[in-house]
């Protein structure tokens, strides 16, 4: 039981990681995309490459070298494609999906073609062996809080409040001085950043990296989690990973069909559209909003009254 | 006579392309709705297609009735999803999240229905193989050319000069003048998903019969279609017909001289690259567009 618990809270941890950043590009840059999945596997193949031929196991030196191939990818993709909009960009995250995943499948002498890589020694970081689950929970945590510590202080700064401007009115910010262009293209690679690192974690974990576990059905469960959360927060995200990243897992476990994960994503998209376009963080944001409204409310009215008084 | 054989089954395998576009982009170019459920809708009407055709039915029939639940479920989609979001006034983004989910639940739904396993097809005299000159076709890939043609032709005439074409361009252009002038958007847009969701079905099932039915063969379906109509100039027809060709022949090409395992993912990137060249498409003029 303990051990399926603490596999739950790898996984959610794991996807939350990897979609934190997907939730400034989708709720801040409004572009919507569709190839999250496809860096955050580059992220895993970082690893099972490093691992598998004994070049290193040190997540401290992995990672790094992970944040820079998925950093440089995004950036050499985002650069150019980014300057599409709405439409055109979709269609284009998807091909770029699509060659990357095909990609690593064709290059079979890096990859293992299909059936991927698989059987490497267990991370480390500097001689210190990461084996039992707790351990992956003791590393995962202070990631996690060290990428949502970042996102929040990249919020505050003068960048992400250009970032909160550009959500809102694009046009000022250009009147501003500020390129949105820019911000857009570091939103992004910010993003795919913080999926490399989320892919390499998620391998060592697993002990596999197969190509097909990053297509375009992997890339729309994380642009769900991000959506079914709430774009604007960052701790929609989150809530949408603990929902979903685990759903296959649990699924298993009660045996029933793994095409239900599917069935659930479709439905939670289609809820999504209809109920609620801010998410389940967007319910509790509006909630308190509400709430606060009839205080002030309240205050009014007491304070009309103690004017009619006197 | 290899060249010319590359060009002819290029030109088959563009058609098939081309109907997909065809459909999708009679869908987009009118509505500006990103139909991303466009495959996996049609994939429901081909399932049913062939699992009657495997139990004996003539596959003549199977497909006539395939064609019907096509234009139905086309229609559906709109009337369901589509137009209730657009009246509940959800932007561009909410409403092609939805199309995403409605992708994703038939993606889901049909393996666990038909299972994973691809279904064939018993079609031995559409398939074999006649000689003309010294190139090989089969009934069917003159059939796919043909459909292609004659369907694009067909849906141009009918833009151009009928009446229901010319209220599609009047809604197109200007809603609101439309609904003034008497025009029953809902009606008519409704149609514009039954007919794209049947000519998506022609080409799908022509696709199918000559390979087989996979329950991932959407996705692929919807983002060449989609591609297709992007590259070629969303709205025009002879845009899309041209890119569909290309696509067709360069892919057979590569497919030959370098491997299938590569082919799709140098066309993909041509396509990346031909979006950044031309971000609007190969036919953005105003006046070469048909809808």
């Amino acid at each position: 039981m303990t051990y399926i618990i603490q596999t739950i809270v790898i996984y959610s941890l794991t996807y939350s990681i990897a979609v934190l950043g997907l939730s400034f590009v989708v709720g801040y840059a409004q572009i919507f995309v569709l190839s999250q999945a496809a860096i955050f596997g580059v992220g895993s193949f970082t690893y099972a490459v490093l691992a598998g031929r004994n070049i290193t196991t040190d997540l401290l030196l992995v990672i790094p070298i992970a944040m820079v191939i998925g950093g440089a990818m995004s950036l050499v993709t985002g650069l150019p494609l980014l300057r599409l909009g709405g439409d055109y960009y979709i269609v284009a995250s998807l091909a770029f999906q699509y060659v990357i995943v095909q990609g690593l499948v064709n290059w079979t002498s890096l990859s293992g073609g299909p059936p991927g890589l698989f059987a490497f020694p267990s991370p480390t970081i500097l001689g210190w062996s990461i084996s039992s689950n707790m351990d992956f929970i003791y590393v995962l945590v202070p990631i996690l809080i060290l990428a949502l510590g970042s996102l929040l202080w990249v919020r505050r700064m003068p960048y992400g409040r250009a970032l909160v401007a550009m959500a809102d009115d694009e046009v000022a910010l250009a009147a501003g001085g500020v390129k949105a262009d820019a911000l857009r293209v570091s939103v992004f690679v910010l993003a795919g950043i913080l999926a490399a690192v989320a892919g390499v974690l998620f391998t060592s974990f697993l002990d596999v990296a197969s190509p097909g576990d990053y297509g375009i059905t992997e890339s729309i469960l994380m642009i769900t989690m991000v959506l079914v959360g709430g774009a604007r927060s960052l701790i929609g995200p989150f809530i949408g990973a603990v929902i979903l990243a685990s759903l296959p897992y649990w699924l298993n476990l009660v045996h029933w069909s793994v095409y239900m994960t599917g069935v659930i994503t479709g439905v939670l998209l289609l809820l999504v559209a209809f109920f609620l376009p801010d998410g389940v963080a967007g319910i509790a944001n509006s909630s308190i909003r509400r709430l606060a409204r009839s205080r002030s409310k309240v205050r009014l009215i007491s304070a009309e009254q103690s004017a009619g008084d006197t | 006579m290899r060249y010319l054989q590359i060009l002819v089954n290029g030109l088959v395998t563009g058609s098939i392309y081309g109907l997909a576009a065809l459909g999708f982009n009679l869908i987009y170019g009118t509505t500006k709705i990103f139909h991303v459920a466009y495959g996996s809708v049609i994939m429901i009407a081909l399932y049913f297609v062939t699992s009657i055709s495997l139990s004996g039915t003539s596959v003549y029939w199977a497909v006539l009735v395939g064609l019907a639940i096509a234009f139905a479920l086309g229609g559906l989609v709109y009337t369901v999803l589509y137009s209730p979001l657009e009246r509940l006034g959800r932007n561009r983004t909410t409403i092609f999240i939805a199309a995403l989910g409605l992708a994703t639940l038939i993606e889901a739904v049909i393996p666990w229905v038909y299972g994973p396993q691809p279904l064939t097809f018993n079609l031995p005299s559409l398939n074999t193989v006649v000689f003309i000159g010294k190139i090989a076709i089969s009934p069917l890939d003159i059939a796919a050319i043909v459909a292609a043609l004659v369907l694009s032709l067909t849906l141009w005439a009918v833009i151009k000069w009928s009446v229901v074409g010319r209220q599609l361009r009047a809604i197109t252009s200007n809603v609101e003048l439309g609904s003034v002038m008497g025009i029953r958007r809902g009606v008519i847009i409704g149609s514009v998903f039954a007919v794209g969701t049947a000519i998506g079905f022609i080409g799908l099932t022509m696709q199918s019969m000559s390979s087989s039915v996979t329950p991932v063969v959407d996705v692929t379906y919807t983002l060449i279609a989609a591609m297709i109509v992007l590259g070629g100039g969303a709205g025009s027809l002879v845009g899309s017909y041209m890119i569909a060709l290309a696509w067709g022949i360069l892919q057979n090409g590569i497919t030959l001289w370098v491997s299938a395992d590569w082919a799709t993912v140098i066309v993909y990137l041509a396509f990346l690259t031909l979006i950044l060249v031309r971000p609007l498409g190969l036919m953005t003029s105003t006046s070469r567009r048909m809808l």
